[in-house]
């Protein structure tokens, strides 16, 4: 299922403007969305579910426009959405919670949905406390049994926002690891402020900020945005001062080791390394913050 | 922990599900009233003020038919109760807000009216538990006092026709006001217009009471079930006919409130 955006605008009605012409294509596969707080992604995942209607500029998943009534309907249908805040019902346990959320997805063959709740529950490593009320589950089993309600009608179309937020590093894996597994023959669209769950799961993506999309392609292309821009610097001095962005700083016995990212060395000493992902990240919002002429390119890959 | 996982295919006949709106409202209906049935407010307070009105109102006049006094003690209990009924029902729908499940329900494929009415009847129908509760144990109580066990089959008409259209009329209310303004205000505005609408004398102020409008079930037990006008509404000729309306028009006022909270979640959704 692909997903096609062409300058798509969600103005709400207090005036923000979330979403600024977006043009956007999401292939079939694993696709991270990522950005800051704030930076649209949590409105453009609620358009994709159907959920908000665009302001203006079209949106299709597959065949179908979210602008219409029966588009949003359709899409809905083949959707899996975990959103930011996952609401659930304390007073109701686990099972019972999937349950009610599979008869609300249409699964009305009352034996074939037990066993799919039985079958997702176990998937996600909630067999054993299924009948617990989710009122004494952790954050992180929470969401697992956000993951286990968005299967149900194994959907074609799989929306994850924010999913790792709050997790243990050993739930994050297993979360990571889940969603790869999925994408084999659908899409899964991550959106995230976390670059490493990114690195790890997708090989596309897009960075967002402040509506716009500053950047689409290869997550590896990500890298470039900061190649020749990278400085490592030792200093038993002040933290170094000027037009860079501190992106570590490790205690080094004596001294301190800088990571940072500025376009010439921050000081002599400074030496020049290979970037991360991260490093590109950091490096392609620095670009966005600094004026720019207007469709000037600011990154590898496809800026936008 | 093992840390990697793999989906299975999904059990036959789970695969892309399309929901009816029978399947979302019986759904809907099913679980909200097994989360409020299991709300321990809702027994203790209804059990907790029908006990207290029946310690204040213990002893029916003896000379009193067993269909009288089974009407008239349902509806003495059915002036009160109903503050209850409203505390309880009104924070079913800010609680879908609170707990933040609106935008999970909003990205499915549901029929929207369905699950209203589901959660709606859900929600009204545990409520009603303990009110039932309250009611056979008072009629069990006199029946026991009386040696005249013809009163426990009355009990139950009694409560259809008087509590349930009241039970239909608050909780429909009770949707729409609490999504309009906080809960604590809705509260004190229901115990005002309440006792405004079912006590106070048509003759002492401008009221509902006394009228095809009185909600308290008034109608329903003089020209149903039998027994005397209160004396503020010593006046009234109240036969079948006028308590039939009555009954109708508690309950389509509820349906026409309904209808609105319908409207206003669309209008709401439209404007996302």
């Amino acid at each position: 299922m692909e997903i096609e955006i062409r300058g798509l605008t969600k103005t709400y009605p207090k005036g923000v403007q979330a979403l600024k012409a977006v043009d956007l294509s999401i292939p079939r596969g694993m696709f991270g969305l990522l950005g800051p707080n704030g930076a649209g992604k949590t409105t453009l995942m609620r358009i994709l579910a159907g959920i908000v209607r665009p302001s203006a500029g079209q949106a299709r998943v597959g065949p179908h426009d979210l602008a219409t009534g029966e588009g949003r309907l359709a899409v809905k249908r083949m959707l899996g959405y975990l959103p930011q805040e996952l609401g659930v019902y304390p007073d109701l346990s686990a099972e019972e919670f999937v349950d009610y959320v599979a008869i609300l997805k249409g699964l009305s063959n009352a034996a074939a949905r037990r066993a799919r709740v039985a079958e997702l529950l176990e998937t996600v490593g909630l067999a054993e406390v299924a009948g617990r009320k989710l009122k004494a589950f952790s954050g992180g089993m929470k969401r697992r049994v956000g993951i286990a309600q968005a299967l149900l009608n194994d959907p074609q179309l799989l929306i994850v926002d924010e999913p790792t937020a709050g997790l243990d590093p050993e739930e994050r894996i297993r979360f990571r690891n889940l969603l790869v597994g999925l994408a084999g023959d659908r899409t899964v669209l991550l959106s995230t402020h976390i670059v490493e769950d990114v690195a790890q799961t997708s090989t596309r993506l897009a960075v967002l900020s402040a509506g716009r999309v500053i950047y689409q392609g290869e997550t590896a292309g990500l890298l470039e945005a900061a190649r020749g821009q990278v400085w490592t610097l030792d200093t038993a001095g002040p933290a170094p001062l000027g037009d860079l962005t501190v992106v570590s700083a490790l205690n080094a016995g004596a001294g301190t080791r800088y990571r940072v990212i500025a376009p010439a060395p921050p000081t002599p000493a400074a030496v020049p390394s290979e970037p991360s992902l991260e490093d590109g990240y950091v490096a392609l919002m620095r670009r966005r913050t600094a004026p720019l002429a207007p469709g000037a390119p600011i990154a590898a890959g496809r800026g936008v | 922990m093992n840390l990697s996982m793999t989906v299975g295919r999904p059990v036959a006949g789970t695969r892309r599900g399309q929901p009816t709106a029978r399947g979302t409202f019986s759904g809907s209906f099913h679980y909200e009233f097994r989360m409020q049935a299991r709300r321990p407010a809702v027994w203790g307070l209804v059990l907790g003020a029908g006990l207290l009105l029946a310690a204040v109102y213990l002893v029916p006049s003896p000379g009193d038919p067993a269909s009288v006094i089974v009407a008239e003690r349902t509806q003495v209990f059915n002036l009160f109760l109903p503050v209850t009924y409203a505390i309880l029902l009104a924070d079913r729908w800010p609680r879908e807000r609170r707990l933040n499940t609106r935008e999970l329900l909003d990205s499915f494929p549901l029929d929207s009216g369905a699950w209203l009415w589901g959660k709606y009847l859900g929600a009204v129908l545990a409520v009603a538990l303990p009110a039932l509760v309250v009611e056979l144990l008072e009629m069990g109580f006199i029946a026991l006092t009386r040696g005249d066990w013809s009163l426990i089959p009355l009990a139950l008409p009694a409560f259809a026709l008087i509590v349930g259209p009241t039970l239909l009329f608050v909780g429909a209310f009770s949707v729409v006001c609490a999504e309009l303004m906080p809960i604590p205000l809705y509260t004190v505005l229901f115990v005002g217009y309440w006792f405004w609408a079912n006590l106070v004398s048509p003759a002492r102020l401008p009221t509902l009471n006394c009228t095809l409008l009185t909600p308290s079930g008034l109608f329903a037990r003089v020209g149903l079930l039998g027994g005397g006008l209160p004396p503020a509404c010593s006046g009234l000729a109240i036969t079948a006919g006028p308590a039939w309306v009555n009954i109708a028009l508690m309950i389509g006022v509820a349906i026409l409130v309904l209808v609105a909270a319908q409207t206003i979640a669309s209008w709401r959704a439209a404007r996302r």
